[in-house]
């Protein structure tokens, strides 16, 4: 009987050889013996996965299907520096009221003579973009900075109030105000 | 197979769901109906910290409200409420000079009911206030409406 390390390059059956080298030899390594053992450790993979998958989870942005509008916060401002000679800008009044349950039951009057109520908000800004001061519009009455006061009635719905900020703002005027309920500014 | 570390990451996922998913709920009420204005021009939120108040309408009058809510504390929508809130965002804007406020106000509430809360956060000293809305969806409102 010839043994696995007489013949180094004839290839014996596993059990044969496994045999007869457990009774004389130490086992040779499966690679020496032209074995390949490819094995998948499982464990260790779920380990990164989960990893992976906590990792994406936290850095991920979970968006709300949300906007938000910017309002400016009054600044006071420090005495002594207006300027004596500057005329005081005489904001555009928008008076909004809610009329009925509708989206689009609402009334929307500009204070301003010549400029008769608007029946949609679509039509005020309209109207707000007609009368901006532009490169296109050298003769409009109002400038971008121009202050603009929105001034709903304590009934106003919140809808409503938003619509007339998002006409204004759409119409690309930058200063736009939430004034108190009802005020006879 | 061993199962110990995959029960062990498994927990641990259960724990992150457990909390995140209790977060979203206070910052969030969903019991508020955002207005959703059409051509919005609103802008994103950004990704910085902001203090959430979400004036929670009453169940059987939407246009009143119930409560305001910041974060796990509620304030009653009425006087000793609203200072109470106060003496909140007043603390809070101390803490963080940056202080940021959105007001979530549901679409059918009374100006007369949502604007105390605006004057409260702009008093506060916040550095930046902002009204949220329901995000207009891609394609909705693009169409072009003949002058």
């Amino acid at each position: 009987m010839t043994s696995a390390l007489d013949t180094p390059f004839s290839r014996t059956p596993l059990l044969e050889q496994e045999g007869e080298s457990s009774a004389y030899h130490q086992p040779l390594s499966r690679r020496h013996r032209g074995e390949f053992d490819l094995r998948l450790n499982l464990v260790s993979m779920i380990d990164v996965v989960f990893l992976l998958f906590m990792y994406f989870l936290l850095t991920a942005n979970f968006t709300l299907g949300e906007e938000v509008y910017l309002i400016d916060v009054p600044q006071t401002r420090a005495a002594g520096l207006d300027d004596p000679f500057e005329l005081p800008e005489r904001p555009l009044a928008i008076r909004i009221a809610t009329i009925g349950p509708g989206r689009a039951d609402c009334s929307i009057r500009i204070d301003l003579p010549g400029l008769a109520a608007t029946p949609t908000f679509e039509a005020l800004y309209r109207r707000l973009e007609d009368h901006r001061v532009r490169p296109g519009n050298p003769t409009g009455l109002f400038m971008s900075d121009n202050p603009i006061h929105i001034i709903p009635t304590p009934a106003t719905r919140w809808e409503h109030t938003i619509e007339a900020l998002n006409a204004c703002l759409r119409a690309q005027y930058t200063s736009v105000r939430l004034i108190e309920p009802g005020s006879a500014e | 197979m061993n199962l110990t570390p995959m029960i062990d990451m498994t927990f641990l996922l259960i724990v992150f769901f457990i909390l995140t998913s209790q977060i979203s709920n206070v910052e969030v009420a969903e019991e508020i109906e955002l207005p959703e204005p059409e051509r919005s021009v609103a802008a994103e939120p950004d990704e910085e910290h902001r203090l959430v108040i979400n004036l929670i309408p009453d169940a059987s009058d939407r246009r009143r409200l119930s409560s305001m809510r910041v974060g796990f504390r509620t304030f009653t929508a009425d006087a000793p409420g609203r200072s109470r809130l106060r003496a909140e965002l007043l603390a809070a804007a101390q803490s963080d000079p940056d202080l940021k406020i959105d007001i979530r106000a549901d679409r059918q509430a009374l100006y007369s009911e949502v604007y105390p809360v605006m004057s409260l956060a702009s008093s506060s000293g916040a550095k930046r206030i902002d009204l949220v809305v329901s995000a207009t969806l891609p394609g909705r409102g693009d169409e072009e409406v003949e002058r």
